[in-house]
């Protein structure tokens, strides 16, 4: 099985040849965003590829395969489109694909409950292939919703077949299985029905069409005679004018209502939702608890966990230090491996796993419901105000998971201009990576978890403040402009799969982390522990020199020269920061206690840490510069050295002002 | 609570319609990607378009076009012009008289 989903940059043509042996076929997913396509992707090939349920979400290609009765075929999930004509950079890479890639089959996947919108896309597709299967997702919603729809008349209006699913409860997959192979194998003849332009278009059409010169098979010599003709506003608007109006008809044929009442009330529930989640007075607050609220989960449940593994990675530690005495290991080793490599590896795994572990899935439970949709509409105004694009809040929910997913995610935006604002502030969303050196920090100066989400919480606001702050800046400044157009489809709710987004989010970030304890922090830790050992000509340690050299100016900023150290050798990943700073402490106060809150507290307590220097640590935390994941993805998005430069020095210079500050507040108000 | 016949049938911007009105689009005035972009979720002449409800601080405004659900910027809705029809859902117009068109 194969899950890597294909990165678009190296080059579109090459993708498949990496994917597929000739004699496999080739089958595209295709249909507008939230129609459920990454379900029915999961069902045809058993591939849990993560769903989404907002618009435009699926931006790399994932490709995964399906046996169809002894025939294999790779199925390709295209990025979603509302149609082929208007080309964002999504809407592009979908329809190169079906040109240039000639694909066996098509699955257009719509969703049932708003049928006339979804099959101005299937109507363009006939067009271009005749080799389409029309997929009508969610018909559980929509029954729901009072409507059902009739697969037979569909067909018979379309001219290709139609199979009726309920992708997330594997409803009517065999049935498309079966229709695919019986396409692929040319059992199934389909004889689609274009649409009918009026007779001028039509005419121009023939009349280009002779004179088009020999085309590659994949692609119609109709298709590409009226894509020409489009390039005018008006013969445009026409052509869309004809294709709805034709999806309205089908739509009116195929789709009824089902005279009963039960429907209505359901969406009148949802719109009531709605009603709260978007209203002026109760939207933010509603908005500020959830987010509260699932800190709050996140902490109280990561405690045990945590406290259980360190006890684990504790006694290892114990075990492996009598091994390394046994063999008479020569001390640097020793400390290397155990002190630096194995105890950075057991921090990160005891106290940075089961936060992460505990936030993903919380978050993408209210994004497979719908609400991040919301929030996004509840947040567009002030990201109008400030020069952004609203699919910023996406892109920065994105980056709450990891900010080189949220850079790379900022291609769903269409205007340069918005996408580099977007790229250069989705930093300031504190990733998973720097939440539990959060969580951990406000959990030592606040009593009660309740009190300590909170902390958190106006952590994660002002690491939204600041992006909103520096896009207005931005837009201001170098990136002077006007917001260009948005709009945002509002998907109904939907009832996530919560086992399977439980399970999968639990055992990818575990893997995920653990993965990255063993490449990334395992071999910083030995640096590190290397650099706190080897000592200058002068007798200090390296680490201690250079948190010498940066303690004047960590002092104006209220942290000390060590964390300040702590924060640059973390460059690698920010969830190594807290290790490395510990080790550092350690490596001067003789602390032998490892993992756990209890000790963190009494270690930085022994090196003067107030209240103040945990709040300016956690500030600098969200606003400094991205970890070098970060850059690098900033770098190959934005092809410029100089905006990644800027992207790391901007949010540093902004870290440190906030400290500093913070620090002079705290001062003058006689806090500190 | 005014009601939308005292302007009658006067065509005006869709960013104008109160909460739980529906209107008939006229014409769709953008150029270029906004344009091309509207047209392909189905803002056309003659489709039927209502205003649903409206972000906390009033901007942007979601409406219901041929089943979806889709919010606007005002700056993007102002370039489309609609008819107003009379609506008989008006449970949601208590509303409009916060803001008077």
């Amino acid at each position: 099985m194969l899950s890597r989903p294909a990165k678009l940059a190296g080059g579109r043509a090459a993708y498949l040849s990496t994917h597929h042996s000739p004699d496999e076929h080739v089958i595209a997913l295709a249909g507008n965003p939230n129609t459920g396509k990454s379900t029915v992707f999961n069902a045809l090939t058993g591939l849990r590829q993560h769903t989404g349920n907002w618009p435009g979400k699926t931006v790399d290609l994932a490709f995964g395969r399906v046996d169809l009765g002894g025939r294999r075929a790779v199925v390709v999930d295209l990025p979603g489109a509302y149609s082929l004509l208007a080309c964002s950079e999504d809407e592009a890479i979908a329809r190169d694909f079906l040109c240039e890639q000639g694909p066996d089959a098509v699955v257009v996947v719509v969703e049932a409950g708003c049928l006339e919108r979804n099959l101005s896309l299937v109507l363009q597709i006939i067009e271009l292939t005749p080799r389409v299967v029309v997929c009508v997702n969610l018909i559980d919603e929509a029954n729901r919703l009072g409507m059902q729809v009739d697969g037979e008349a569909l067909e018979r209006e379309l001219g290709v077949p139609v199979a009726l699913t309920a992708a997330s409860s594997g409803c009517g997959i065999d049935q498309l299985e079966r229709t695919l192979a019986d396409l692929i194998d040319g059992r199934l003849q389909t004889k689609p029905l274009p649409v009918a332009y009026p007779p001028d278009i039509e005419d121009a059409s023939r009349e280009l069409q002779s004179k088009l010169p020999t085309l590659p098979s994949a692609v119609s010599r109709r298709y590409v005679a009226l894509r020409m003709l489009d390039t005018d506003p008006a013969i445009r608007e026409r052509i869309v004018e004809s294709i709805y109006c034709r999806a309205k008809s089908i739509s009116d044929r195929a789709v009824s209502r089902i005279p009963s009442s039960a429907p209505a009330s359901r969406a009148a529930a949802e719109s009531g939702i709605d009603d709260v989640l978007t209203s002026r007075w109760l939207g933010f607050p509603v908005m500020l608890a959830l987010l509260g609220g699932v800190f709050w989960i996140t902490l109280a449940a990561a405690n045990y966990p945590s406290a259980l593994l360190a006890r684990i990675l504790f006694h290892m530690e114990w075990w492996l230090s009598v091994a390394f005495r046994a063999a008479h290991a020569p001390d640097w080793l020793y400390g290397a491996a155990v002190l630096g490599a194995y105890r950075t590896m057991a921090w990160v795994v005891s106290v940075m796993l089961p936060p992460m572990a505990i936030f993903f899935p919380l978050f993408t439970l209210l994004e497979d419901l719908g609400y991040l949709a919301r929030v996004s509409f509840n947040m567009d105004w002030c990201f109008k105000k400030c020069g952004a694009h609203g699919k910023q809040s996406l892109t920065m929910a994105m980056g709450f998971g990891c900010n080189a997913a949220g850079v790379m995610a900022c291609r769903i935006i269409d205007s340069p201009r918005e996408r580099l604002v977007a790229i250069l502030t989705n930093n300031f969303a504190p990733c998973n990576g720097r939440f539990p050196t959060l969580i951990a920090l406000a959990s030592l100066i606040a009593a009660g978890s309740l009190r300590a989400s909170l902390l958190v919480a106006a952590m994660v606001l002002l690491g939204i403040a600041a992006s909103l702050g520096m896009s207005w800046v931005l837009s201001r400044t170098v990136l002077r402009g006007v917001p260009s157009s948005f709009i945002l489809e509002l998907p109904p709710y939907r009832t996530p799969q919560v086992a399977r987004v439980l399970w999968r989010s639990l055992y990818d970030r575990t893997l995920l982390v653990l993965r990255r304890a063993v490449i990334v922090a395992a071999p910083a830790g030995a640096v590190v522990w290397a650099l706190a050992n080897m000592t200058t000509p002068a007798g200090e340690s390296i680490l201690t020199w250079a948190a010498r050299v940066l303690h004047p100016m960590a002092t104006v900023m209220g942290l000390d020269g060590f964390i300040l150290t702590s924060f640059i050798l973390g460059l690698p990943a920010n969830e190594i920061v807290l290790p490395i700073l510990v080790m550092a402490y350690s490596s001067s106060t003789a602390l032998t206690e490892i993992t756990g809150l209890a000790p963190l507290g009494r270690i930085l307590a022994a090196n003067g840490w107030t209240w103040l220097t945990a709040v300016n640590t956690m500030v600098f935390s969200v606003l400094h510069f991205p970890c070098s994941t970060a850059l690098l993805t900033i770098g190959a998005e934005t092809k410029s050295a100089r905006w990644t430069a800027f992207a790391a020095l901007m949010p540093t210079a902004l870290a440190i002002a906030v400290c500093c500050a913070t620090r002079a507040a705290a001062r003058l108000l006689g806090l500190a | 609570m005014e009601r939308n016949s005292d302007r009658g049938p006067k065509a005006r911007a869709l960013k104008d319609l109160h909460l739980g009105q529906t209107g008939i689009i006229r014409s769709v005035n953008a150029s270029g990607m906004v344009r091309n972009r509207l047209l392909d979720l189905g803002f056309l002449p003659g489709t039927e378009v209502t205003a649903v409800r409206r972000a906390p601080m009033g901007d942007p405004t979601a409406f219901r076009i041929r089943g979806a659900i889709l919010a606007l910027r005002a700056q993007d809705s102002s370039l489309v012009t609609v008819t107003p029809i009379d609506s008989l859902q008006m449970d949601a117009e208590t509303e409009t008289g916060v803001k008077a068109c």
